[in-house]
C-alpha cells in the first residue's frame, strides 16, 4: 500500500488534470443513470399510459443524454491517459538517469535482463494502472454503490433477489483471481524463460557451433518450449471455463429479473418500464463489479511492479559525490595510491591488499602480473568506478572522492580490457566521449591508434556501422577503435588495460610511438602481458595476489631476481634452454599458491 | 548513437492465399479440434441470442399480454413466465458450455500448431550459417521467434474464431430481429451504417496508432538495452548527459504517440456508445409509435408488443462488438501476413553452409589439414583470403602469425567450416569439408575462440559445455592443464561458483582459461587456439605450454598468437599478410631466410631485449 501511495505521489504535478478527470467521471456516472431511466419513462408513461406526445421528446432526451455521456467519456478517458502517460514519462527519465548514476558494482551483481524487465514491463504495468486502473477503480466503486442504493429505493425486494447472483459472481471472480491469474503469471515467466534461452543461444552462437552443440541447444529450447506450451494450455483451459461462466452468472441476473420481476409486474407490484430499466441497471451494477476484480488485480500487480521499480530507484550508489566537490577542469596527472585495500564483495576475499605507488605527471606506469592478480582492479579505482575499502586514491594530491565525478572521468581516458563498441558508425564510436569533435580530430585519433588506414579501406569508411558488439572487425581492429576513442578525449591520464592484447607487436609498436607523441606530458597506465609493451615505462609495478611484489624500471628489474626477470627471459631470449628451469620454478610457485589457497 | 534495428520492415502485407495456406498447414494435424471448435462456435453464437428473444416473448405473452389476446389466469401467466425463464437458463448453460468448448478446442489446435511452427523456426536457426547472423542484429532475430510468432498466435487462437463467430452472431441477430418484427428491424438497422463507418474509419487508425506506440516502445527498449550493456563505457566517458538527451527524445516520442492513440480511442469509444444511445432512441420512438399505432411522417407503422420493443433494445446494442471485431480482423490479417512472410523468409533461407546430400561422417580425425588455393570474402566481394595454400601433416603444431586483420581468424573460421570458401578447398584427412557432415567435423574439434564467451552458469557447467557427461576428475584435469584449478578452488563456491553474465565475475584472463579448459576437455582431434592466452600472464602461459607439449603430442594444433615467444617451438609457422600466406617454415628457417617473419620477430625481439634505436 505504501508503494501505491508513493506512486500516487507522482500525480502531484498533474493535480488539475486529475480533478478534471474525476469530475468528468462523476458526470459520466450520472449520465449512465439517465438512459435506463428515460427508457422506463417511455415505456410506462408514453406507451403504457398512452401519453403519445411524450414519445418524441423523451426519445430525443435519450439522444441528448447520449451526447452528454459521450462528451464526459471523452474528457475522462483522454485526461486520465495524459496523466498516466505524463507520469510514466517522468518515471522513465528518472530511471534512466538513475541507471547511469548506479556504480559498476551494481552492474556486477545484476543481470541485464532483470534490469530490463523492471524498466520495461514493470513500468508498463504501472502505466496501465495510472492510465486506466486508477480512474476505473474510483468509477467502479462510485457506480456500483450508487446503483445499488438507487435500485433498493426503486424496488428493494427485486434488488435483494437479484443480489443473490452477486455471491456466486464474486466467488467466481475470486476463483478466477486465485487460480487463473497465478497460472497466467506462470505462463509469462515461462515465456520469459524461453526468451532467455533464445537470447543466450544467439549470443553464444559461435561457441555453440564450434562445439557442435546445436542438438543440446535444441533440447534446452524444446524443454522450455514444452513447459511453456503445457502451462499455456492449462491456463487456457481454466480461463475458457471461468470466463464464460462469469458471463453466465451475470446473465442469470436477467433471468431473475424476468422471472421474479415479471411476476411482480403480473401481480401489479411493479411497472413494465421498471422491469426493462432494471435489466439495464443490472448491467451497470454487475459490469463494474466484474471490472473490480480485474482492477484489484491490476492494483496488486502495479504495486508489486512499483516495489521493484522503487527498489531500483532506491538503490543508492555507494560512489557518491560530496556536497561541494572540487572542480577540476584539467588535471596535472599526478596519481597516487596509498595503502589501498579492496574487495568486490564486502564480505569476500580482498582483491587488493595494500597497494601504494605514486605516478608523477607525465610518467608511464606499467602494471604486470598474473591472471587475476588485480591489475584491472587497480586501474578501475582511478576513475572511481569503485571506492577502496581502505586507503586512498589521490589525483593531483587530493582524494578522488573530493572531486566531481564527471570531472574525474573527463580527465581519465580508459580503454577497458573488454572492448564494447556501440552499434553506430565508426566515426560516432570514436567520438563517443566528445560528440562535438571535428572529423580531423577523429581521424587524428584513428591515425594514432593505427586504424585510420583500415577504416579508409572500408567501402563506407568512417560511416561503416560496426554491428552489435562490433562483429565484422577483427579482434585487434576493435581494440584499436577503442584506443582511438580514448585518445580523442585527450585526457591528462590515460589507462590502457591490456588493450593491445590482440594487436601484433609491430602495430603495437607504431601505436606506442604515436602515443609517446600524443601523450607527451600526460600520465599513462599500461597493463600488458608482453614485456615489449611495458619496457619503456618509467615505473613497472609487478602485482601478485593483490600486492605489489616488485617495482622499478625495466633496467633495474631485469637485474633483480624475481618474476619480472623470468618473464623477460621467457619472452626474449632463446627460451628453450631457460624455460626448463623457469618452468620448474613456475610449477613450484603454482603449487605453493594452490596449496596456500586450498587451505 | 544507439541506432534502432528492425521493426522498420513493413508491418502489414496484403492477404496472400499461398502464405495463408502454408500457415494453415501447421493446423492440419489438429483439424479435428478445429472441427470441434467450429461446431461449438455455431451453437454458442446462436444460443447466446436466445435470451433477449425469450425476454421479449415472455413480456408480450404473459407479463403484459395484449388486450386482444386470449385471457389467461394469473396462475397460467406465472407458470408460463416460469417456463420461459427455464428456457432462458437452458440457453445460458448451453452458451457457457459451447463457449468453453469452442475456446478450448481452438486454443488446443492453435497452440500446438504455433508450437510446431516455433520449434521448426528454432531448429532452422540452428542450421543457418554465421554469415546470416553476421548481417543481422540479435534483436531482429529474437523478434522473429518472439513477436512475429506471437502475431500469428493471436490470429490463430483468437482472430479466426472471433471473426467466424461474429459473422454467425450478426446473422442470427439480424434473422431474429427480422422474424420478430421486420419493420422495426429495418428501422433499427439505421445504426448499422454509422457503426460500420465508425468501425472501419477508426479501427484501422487505432491499430495503426497502437502499432506506432509499439514501435516507439521498442525503440525505447532497444535504447535501454544498449545503454545498459554499454553503461561502463558511458560512465567512463562521462557521456551520461548526451545519452540522456537521446533517451528523452525517444521517451517524448513515445509520449506523443501514446497520447495520439489515446485521443483516437477517446473519440471512438464514446462515439460507439453514442450510436448505442441513438439505437435506443430509435427503437423507443419507432417501436413506441408502433405500439401506440401512431403514424410516423404520416405513415401507419403497424403493431407491436412492448416485449418485442424490450428485446430490440438489447439487440440493437449487440451489433457493436461483432462489427468492431470485423474491422479489426482485416488489419490483424495484414499483420499476420507480414509476420508470416518474415518467418517463412527465415525458414526458406538455405543455410549457406550445410551438409551436402550424401555427406559422409568424417572418420576419427588423424589430423592432416590442407588449404588448397582458397579464396574467401565475408561479403562475397572483397577478398579477405587469397590463394591460400597450406598443407599440414597429421600431428603437427601450426602457428599462424601476422598483423592484426591479416586473416588468421578467418582461416580458422574456414577450418571449422563456419563459412565456405569462395574458391578452392579446405581438406581434413583428404576429405573436402563440404563432403562431410558439419556435426562430425566440429564434434572432433576443440576451439578456443578469440572472443571469449561464457554461458551464465557455474564454472563446472562451462568447462563441461562440450562434454556434459564428463566426470569430475576429467573436469579438474582440464582445469589443471590450463593452470586454472588453483584460482577456481579459490572462488567462493569453487567449481560451483556462478560466472555471472558472460563471465563478468571473473577477470578477463580467468575467462580465457576457462574457455581453454572447455576446449581441452573435448579431447579433440584438432585443437585450435585463436589468441587463447592473449590476456593470460607469461607465467601461466608457460605452464600451459608445458601441459600442451604433452597434450599436443600426436595431435594437430593451430595456434594464433601475437606473443611470438609462445609459438617458437611450432613445427610449422605460417605467416599471413593481407590475406595471403607469404611465408612458411620453422622458426629457424624463417629467421634465416629473412622476410616478414624476421621483421615481426625482430620487432618483438628488439622490444624485449634492449632499447630501440
Ligand atoms: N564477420 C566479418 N564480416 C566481415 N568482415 C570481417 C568479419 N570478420 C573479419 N572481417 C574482416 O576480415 C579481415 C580479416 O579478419 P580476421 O579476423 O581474420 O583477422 P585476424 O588476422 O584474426 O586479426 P586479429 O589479429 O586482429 O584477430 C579483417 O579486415 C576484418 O575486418
Ligand atoms: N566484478 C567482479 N566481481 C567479483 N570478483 C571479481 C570481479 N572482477 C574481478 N574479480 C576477481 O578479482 C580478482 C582480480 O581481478 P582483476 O580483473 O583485477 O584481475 P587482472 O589482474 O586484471 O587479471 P587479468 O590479467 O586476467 O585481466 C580476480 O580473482 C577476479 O576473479
Ligand atoms: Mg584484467
Ligand atoms: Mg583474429
Amino acid at each position: 500500500m505504501k508503494t501505491i501511495w508513493r506512486l500516487l505521489g507522482y500525480l502531484r504535478p498533474y493535480l488539475g488534470w486529475l480533478i478534471l478527470s474525476n469530475v468528468a467521471m462523476l458526470g459520466l456516472v450520472v449520465m449512465s443513470f439517465a438512459i435506463p431511466w428515460l427508457t422506463r419513462y417511455v415505456i410506462d408513461v408514453a406507451i403504457i399510459a398512452e401519453q403519445s406526445a411524450l414519445l418524441l421528446p423523451l426519445s430525443l432526451g435519450v439522444i441528448g443524454a447520449g451526447i452528454l455521456h459521450g462528451g464526459m467519456f471523452f474528457v475522462r478517458r483522454y485526461s486520465s491517459a495524459i496523466i498516466g502517460q505524463r507520469v510514466i514519462y517522468d518515471l522513465r527519465n528518472e530511471l534512466y538517469r538513475h541507471l547511469h548514476a548506479l556504480p559498476f558494482s551494481f552492474y556486477d551483481r545484476s543481470k541485464t535482463g532483470e534490469i530490463m524487465s523492471r524498466v520495461t514491463q514493470d513500468v508498463e504495468t504501472m502505466r496501465r494502472f495510472l492510465a486506466f486502473g486508477l480512474v476505473n477503480l474510483v468509477r467502479s466503486v462510485v457506480m456500483s454503490v450508487g446503483i445499488l442504493f438507487f435500485l433498493l429505493f426503486i424496488n428493494w425486494r427485486l434488488t435483494l433477489v437479484v443480489l443473490i447472483t452477486v455471491p456466486p459472481l464474486v466467488m467466481t471472480i475470486r476463483a478466477f483471481a486465485t487460480q487463473v491469474r497465478p497460472m497466467y503469471r506462470r505462463v509469462q515467466e515461462e515465456l520469459a524463460g524461453l526468451t532467455a534461452v533464445l537470447q543466450e543461444n544467439i549470443a553464444g552462437l559461435r561457441v555453440i557451433r564450434s562445439f557442435a552443440q546445436e542438438e543440446l541447444e535444441v533440447e534446452k529450447f524444446v524443454e522450455q518450449h514444452q513447459r511453456y506450451l503445457a502451462h499455456n494450455l492449462r491456463t487456457i483451459r481454466r480461463w475458457s471455463f471461468f470466463f464464460p461462466l462469469m458471463n453466465m452468472i451475470t446473465a442469470m441476473g436477467t433471468v431473475i429479473i424476468l422471472w421474479y420481476g415479471g411476476s411482480e409486474v403480473i401481480r401489479g407490484n411493479m411497472t413494465l418500464g421498471w422491469l426493462v430499466a432494471f435489466n439495464q441497471y443490472l448491467a451497470l451494477l454487475l459490469g463494474p463489479l466484474r471490472m473490480l476484480g480485474w482492477l484489484v488485480n491490476l492494483t496488486e500487480r502495479a504495486s508489486a511492479s512499483a516495489t521493484r521499480v522503487f527498489e531500483l530507484l532506491d538503490t543508492r550508489s555507494d560512489i557518491l559525490e560530496i556536497s561541494n566537490p572540487i572542480r577540476m577542469p584539467t588535471a596535472r596527472g599526478d596519481v597516487q595510491f596509498s595503502n589501498v585495500h579492496f574487495a568486490y564483495d564486502s564480505g569476500g576475499d580482498s582483491v587488493l591488499r595494500g597497494i601504494s605507488f605514486h605516478a608523477r605527471p607525465g610518467e608511464t606506469v606499467a602494471l604486470l602480473g598474473a591472471t587475476g592478480s588485480g591489475k584491472s582492479t587497480v586501474v578501475n579505482l582511478i576513475p572511481r568506478f569503485y571506492d577502496p575499502n581502505r586507503g586512498r586514491v589521490l589525483i593531483d594530491g587530493r582524494d578522488v572522492r573530493r572531486f566531481a565525478i564527471e570531472d574525474i572521468r573527463r580527465n581519465v581516458g580508459i580503454v577497458m580490457q573488454e572492448t564494447f563498441l556501440f552499434s553506430a558508425p565508426i566515426a560516432e564510436n570514436i567520438a563517443y566521449g566528445r560528440p562535438e569533435a571535428t572529423m580531423e580530430e577523429v581521424e587524428a585519433a584513428a591515425r594514432a591508434a593505427q586504424i585510420h588506414d583500415f577504416i579508409m579501406g572500408l567501402p563506407q569508411g568512417y560511416d561503416t556501422v560496426v554491428g552489435e558488439r562490433g562483429v565484422g572487425l577483427s579482434g585487434g581492429q576493435k581494440q584499436r577503435v577503442a584506443i582511438a576513442r580514448a585518445l580523442l578525449l585527450n585526457p591528462p591520464i590515460l589507462i590502457l588495460d591490456d588493450s593491445t592484447s590482440s594487436v601484433d607487436v609491430e602495430t603495437e609498436h607504431l601505436i606506442q610511438r604515436a602515443l609517446a607523441h600524443v601523450m607527451r606530458g600526460r600520465t599513462s597506465f599500461v597493463i600488458a602481458q608482453r614485456l615489449s609493451s611495458v619496457r619503456e615505462a618509467d615505473q613497472i609495478l609487478v602485482l601478485d595476489q593483490g600486492r605489489i611484489v616488485q617495482r622499478g624500471t625495466h633496467r633495474s628489474l631485469i637485474r633483480q631476481e624475481g618474476i619480472y626477470r623470468e618473464i623477460h627471459l621467457l619472452q626474449s631470449g632463446d627460451a628453450s634452454s631457460i624455460s626448463e628451469e623457469v618452468y620448474r620454478r613456475a610449477r613450484t610457485k603454482a603449487l605453493e599458491v594452490g596449496g596456500k589457497e586450498a587451505r | 548513437m544507439h541506432h534502432m534495428h528492425g521493426g522498420h520492415d513493413s508491418e502489414r502485407k496484403p492477404f496472400n492465399a499461398r502464405m495463408f495456406m502454408r500457415l494453415m498447414r501447421y493446423l492440419s494435424p489438429y483439424r479435428w479440434w478445429l472441427v470441434g471448435s467450429l461446431s461449438a462456435l455455431v451453437i454458442a453464437a446462436a444460443a447466446a441470442q436466445a435470451g433477449p428473444y425469450l425476454f421479449g416473448m415472455a413480456i408480450d405473452r404473459f407479463i403484459n399480454p395484449a388486450e386482444s389476446a386470449q385471457v389467461l389466469t394469473m396462475q397460467e401467466r406465472l407458470s408460463g413466465l416460469g417456463f420461459y425463464a427455464i428456457l432462458f437458463i437452458a440457453s445460458l448453460v448451453i452458451t457457457w458450455l459451447a463457449e468453453y468448448g469452442e475456446t478450448y478446442c481452438m486454443s488446443w489446435a492453435a497452440q500446438n500448431g504455433i508450437f510446431d511452427l516455433r520449434q521448426g523456426l528454432f531448429r532452422h536457426l540452428q542450421r543457418l550459417g554465421l554469415k546470416w547472423y553476421d548481417s543481422r542484429p540479435a534483436g531482429v532475430i529474437m523478434s522473429r521467434v518472439t513477436n512475429d510468432v506471437q502475431t500469428l498466435d493471436e490470429l490463430l487462437s483468437a482472430g479466426l474464431t472471433t471473426v467466424l463467430g461474429d459473422l454467425v452472431r450478426l446473422g442470427v441477430i439480424v434473422a431474429v430481429m427480422l422474424t420478430m418484427n421486420a419493420r422495426l428491424a429495418l428501422a433499427s438497422f439505421i445504426t448499422v451504417p454509422p457503426l460500420m463507418l465508425m468501425a472501419f474509419y477508426f479501427r484501422p487508425r487505432i491499430l495503426q496508432a497502437h502499432r506506432e506506440v509499439r514501435t516507439r516502445v521498442a525503440e525505447i527498449n532497444a535504447n535501454l538495452q544498449e545503454s545498459i550493456s554499454g553503461v561502463r563505457v558511458t560512465k567512463s566517458f562521462a557521456r551520461e548527459e548526451e545519452n540522456f538527451a537521446a533517451f528523452d527524445l525517444r521517451n517524448r516520442g513515445n509520449f506523443d504517440a501514446t497520447v495520439a492513440a489515446e485521443f483516437l480511442m477517446s473519440i471512438f469509444q464514446p462515439g460507439v456508445m453514442f450510436i448505442g444511445a441513438l439505437g435506443t432512441a430509435v427503437v423507443l420512438w419507432f417501436g413506441g409509435s408502433m405500439i401506440l399505432r401512431e403514424s410516423i411522417f404520416g405513415m401507419q407503422v403497424g403493431t407491436l408488443g412492448p416485449g418485442t420493443l424490450a428485446a430490440f433494445l438489447v439487440y440493437v446494442q449487440r451489433f457493436n462488438h461483432p462489427l468492431q471485431n470485423l474491422s479489426n480482423f482485416y488489419t490483424q490479417m495484414q499483420s499476420a501476413m507480414a509476420a508470416s512472410e518474415k518467418i517463412f523468409a527465415v525458414m526458406d533461407t538455405e543455410p549457406e553452409v550445410q551438409d551436402a546430400p550424401g555427406a559422409i561422417t568424417l572418420p576419427a580425425i588423424r589430423g592432416a589439414v590442407e588449404f588448397r588455393e582458397v579464396d574467401f570474402a565475408y561479403d562475397g566481394e572483397h577478398l579477405v583470403l587469397e590463394q591460400a595454400n597450406l598443407s599440414v601433416a597429421s600431428g603437427q603444431t601450426v602457428a599462424l602469425v601476422g598483423h592484426t586483420g591479416a586473416g588468421k581468424s578467418t582461416m580458422i573460421n574456414l577450418l571449422c567450416r563456419f563459412y565456405d570458401p569462395v574458391a578452392g578447398q579446405v581438406l581434413v584427412d583428404g576429405h573436402d569439408l563440404r563432403e562431410v557432415t558439419t556435426y562430425s567435423l566440429r564434434a572432433q574439434l576443440g576451439i578456443v575462440l578469440q572472443d571469449t564467451f561464457l554461458f551464465s552458469g557455474s564454472v563446472r557447467e562451462n568447462i563441461a559445455y562440450g562434454r556434459p557427461e564428463a566426470t569430475e576428475a576429467e573436469i579438474v584435469e582440464a582445469a589443471e592443464n590450463v593452470n586454472a584449478h588453483a584460482f577456481i578452488e579459490r572462488l567462493p563456491e569453487g567449481y560451483d561458483t556462478p560466472v555471472g553474465e558472460r563471465g563478468g565475475n571473473l577477470s578477463v584472463g580467468e575467462r580465457q582459461l576457462i574457455s581453454f579448459a572447455r576446449a581441452l576437455l573435448r579431447d579433440p582431434g584438432i585443437l585450435i587456439l585463436d589468441e587463447a592466452t592473449s590476456s593470460v600472464d607469461a607465467y601461466t602461459e608457460i605452464l600451459i605450454q608445458r601441459a600442451l607439449d604433452v597434450l599436443l603430442h600426436d595431435r594437430t594444433a593451430f595456434i594464433i598468437a601475437h606473443r611470438l615467444s609462445t609459438i617458437r617451438n611450432a613445427d610449422l609457422i605460417v605467416v599471413v599478410k593481407d590475406g595471403r600466406i607469404v611465408q612458411r617454415g620453422t622458426h629457424d628457417e624463417l629467421i634465416a631466410s629473412g622476410g616478414h617473419y624476421a621483421e615481426l620477430y625482430g620487432a618483438q625481439f628488439d622490444a624485449e631485449s634492449g632499447p630501440r634505436g
